[in-house]
Order: C-alpha cells, then sequence, then structure tokens
C-alpha cells in the first residue's frame, strides 16, 4: 500500500467527521441554551429577570409572580449551569438588562471558584463555548491562557462540544430499552428524579467546605454578575432556593451554616443586592424531587418572593 | 470453507485481528472503502462514549 493510499483513506475518514460534525449541529440547533436565549430575545423586555440553574427553572412561576407585582417576569434560568453560564446569559440577553434581577442559589455556590474544563463544560454548560466563550474561559482559566486557547479552538467542533446532544439521545434510547418489563420510575422537565438524590454531597465533606466558605469572597463570576446588575441601576435579589426538610436538616441545620449564611448576607450587602432567605418557604408537597419544585411549590415560592420585593 | 467461518474471519479482519483477508472479500486494503470504515467506527465512539459519564442530564 502507498502513502496516496493512505492519504485517500484519511481524507474520506476526515470527510465522514465532518459530515457527523453538520449532523451534530443540525441536532443542536434547538439545545436548550440556544432555545432559551431565542425566547429571551424574542419577548418583551422584562420587568423581573430570573436567573440561576434548574432550581430556579422549576421554581420561578412567572404568573403567579406577575399576579402579584403585575409587570414581564421572564425566567432565564437554565438547568445544569454554574454562576459563569449565569453570568454569560445575563450578558447576553440584553434586552432584559432593565429588570430587577433575581438569582436563586444553594449551598456555597455563590462562594464556590468556578470549575470548568473539558469533562465539566458539556449539555447546557457547553453554552461556554459558544456564547461570549472569552467570559467563560477568562473565568474558568484564568491562569492557564493556553488552556482557554485550546477549548476555543474546540468550540468550533460541534461534534466535540456538543457532544451530549447524542449521548442524550442514545441514553434515552437505552433507558427506553433498560426500563421494559421493569416499574416506571418517576421523571420530571429535568430527568430522573432520583438521579438528583444522588448530586447531593457528603454532610461532613459539606461541612468542611463551609469552614472555607465562611471566609470566602465571593466567587469572581458571581462578583461580576452582581456588579452588572447594580451597573445597569437595577435591583438585585439573591434567593437561597427553597429545599426539601430533609435537605435542610442535613446540610443547612448546623453553625457552620448559620456563620456561612450570615456572611453570604454582609457579601451581598456590599454588593448592594437583598438577601433573600427562602431556603424554607416552600413544604416537602410542593418538591417534584430532591431539589426541584413542582408546580404547586413553585406557584407558591413565586407568590412569597414577589409579596417579599413589594415589602421592600 | 462454510459460509460462517467465511463471516467470522471477515469480521476478524475488519476487527485488526487477522491481517489477510478471506478468500473473496471484493474490498482491497487499498480501497478508500477504509477510510469510510474507520470514520463511522469513530463516530459511533463519539456516539457511545457517553455512556462512561455518571450522570447523564436529560432535559426532557
Amino acid at each position: 500500500m502507498r502513502g496516496r493510499h493512505v492519504l485517500a483513506q484519511l481524507a474520506v475518514a476526515l470527510a465522514v467527521l465532518a459530515a457527523g460534525n453538520f449532523v451534530v449541529q443540525f441536532l443542536a440547533r434547538n439545545a436548550v441554551p440556544r432555545a432559551l436565549l431565542r425566547t429571551a430575545a424574542a419577548a418583551e423586555p422584562a420587568t423581573d429577570l430570573f436567573l440561576g440553574n434548574s432550581t430556579m427553572a422549576a421554581g420561578a412561576d412567572t404568573e403567579a409572580f406577575a399576579g402579584v407585582v403585575g409587570g414581564r417576569p421572564f425566567n432565564l434560568a437554565l438547568g445544569a449551569t454554574d454562576p459563569v453560564e449565569h453570568l454569560v446569559l445575563y450578558r447576553a440577553a440584553a434586552r432584559h438588562h432593565r429588570a430587577a434581577v433575581y438569582y436563586g442559589f444553594l449551598d456555597t455556590q455563590l462562594t464556590d471558584m468556578p470549575r470548568g474544563d473539558w469533562d465539566a463544560l458539556v449539555g447546557n454548560r457547553a453554552l461556554a463555548y459558544y456564547v461570549e466563550p472569552e467570559v467563560s474561559f477568562r473565568h474558568y482559566f484564568p491562569h492557564a491562557p493556553l488552556r482557554a486557547t485550546g477549548l476555543s479552538l474546540a468550540a468550533h467542533f460541534p461534534l466535540v462540544v456538543e457532544r451530549t446532544t447524542v449521548w442524550a439521545k442514545v441514553e434515552a434510547v437505552r433507558r427506553r430499552l433498560g426500563g421494559l418489563g421493569m416499574p416506571k420510575r418517576e421523571t420530571n422537565r429535568f430527568g430522573r428524579a432520583e438521579d438528583f438524590a444522588r448530586l447531593e454531597a457528603d454532610p461532613t465533606e459539606f461541612a468542611e467546605r463551609l469552614d472555607g466558605a465562611a471566609r470566602a469572597p465571593l466567587s469572581p463570576p458571581v462578583a461580576e454578575l452582581f456588579a452588572a446588575v447594580r451597573a445597569n441601576g437595577c435591583p438585585l435579589y439573591v434567593v437561597a432556593m427553597p429545599m426539601p426538610a430533609s435537605y435542610r436538616l442535613r446540610y443547612y441545620c448546623g453553625s457552620g451554616w448559620e456563620s456561612y449564611r450570615a456572611h453570604l448576607a454582609a457579601l451581598i450587602r456590599q454588593a448592594g443586592g437583598t438577601f433573600v432567605p427562602s431556603a424554607d418557604w416552600v413544604a416537602d408537597s410542593g418538591f417534584a424531587d430532591a431539589l426541584h419544585l413542582n408546580g404547586d411549590g413553585a406557584r407558591e415560592f413565586s407568590v412569597r418572593l414577589a409579596a417579599f420585593e413589594r415589602a421592600k | 470453507m462454510t459460509r460462517i467461518v467465511w463471516l467470522k474471519r471477515a469480521c476478524e479482519y475488519v476487527g485488526g485481528e487477522r491481517d489477510d483477508p478471506p478468500p473473496g472479500v471484493p474490498v482491497s486494503i487499498r480501497s478508500p472503502f477504509w477510510g469510510l470504515w474507520w470514520g463511522i467506527l469513530a463516530l459511533l465512539i463519539a456516539a457511545f462514549c457517553g455512556q462512561s459519564s455518571k450522570f447523564i442530564y436529560i432535559d426532557f
């Protein structure tokens, strides 16, 4: 076999990969972050903007909220995302920059240093590659410009950065086949309810994390997000998202959490925001799984949040 | 050679276990077909390697 045969075969293999790349790009055209940003761009400028991860995506009932304070609330929260993605989403939704912001968080999310790399920036977090990657990578790799450049180059290959678009389809088929003849497993809009219980941290590890977090400043993306909201002249509410009683008992009942919460409230005040202590606002019947509110819970939470804002 | 043995050897050949194809394989080692073959295999690996992820987030 000669070199030209190998080159021809290599060219064909590359053509196949390029075709795969186009297919993934096509499949990912309506990926959740893209659809959310399109909806945000088409919506009337909001008066109240909800930001955060899936706990806020599920928890903010815009109709119930508007029922109390009126206006045009918009839910820009996105599941399985971190503060860097929240900052990027907020910057991208320029149309809504006159809105009061309600930023939902849980645990030590506001003071944790941003973590994102090749293995973590998948699914919804892949938006870090295609919505202002320079902002995302500035936070994820502040001291590793070469790494940031490498990932910026990867952003040109949907087959690589949007790989979970295909994985999710394969996984959906696998779950369907695996579920044949088995009892039905409870699912909600975010996936299998039981999966979210597995995301919970070990309580001892969480307590150790609180020790360090009680002295930590706001993480750089959170500080930048808060500064951007305040620079736009908008009120900022930082919302401790409601959690079920068992979760609060496991993580939020010790003195460590109390110290951390006080520290956090001070940081939020310094940043010009208002801390909303709403972790215990909703009873367990208002939860769809270990983390997310169901429809009734979201309504109750949103009405109370609106009433809190009105009382300010 | 029975058909099943031929098929087994053909599978071993495309899988890389055997250097020589069974008699009658219509594709020469020089054929661009092998580029297609390895390209498709790479795509299949890319599609299925998510199985090793601990938690695949599916937004229904």
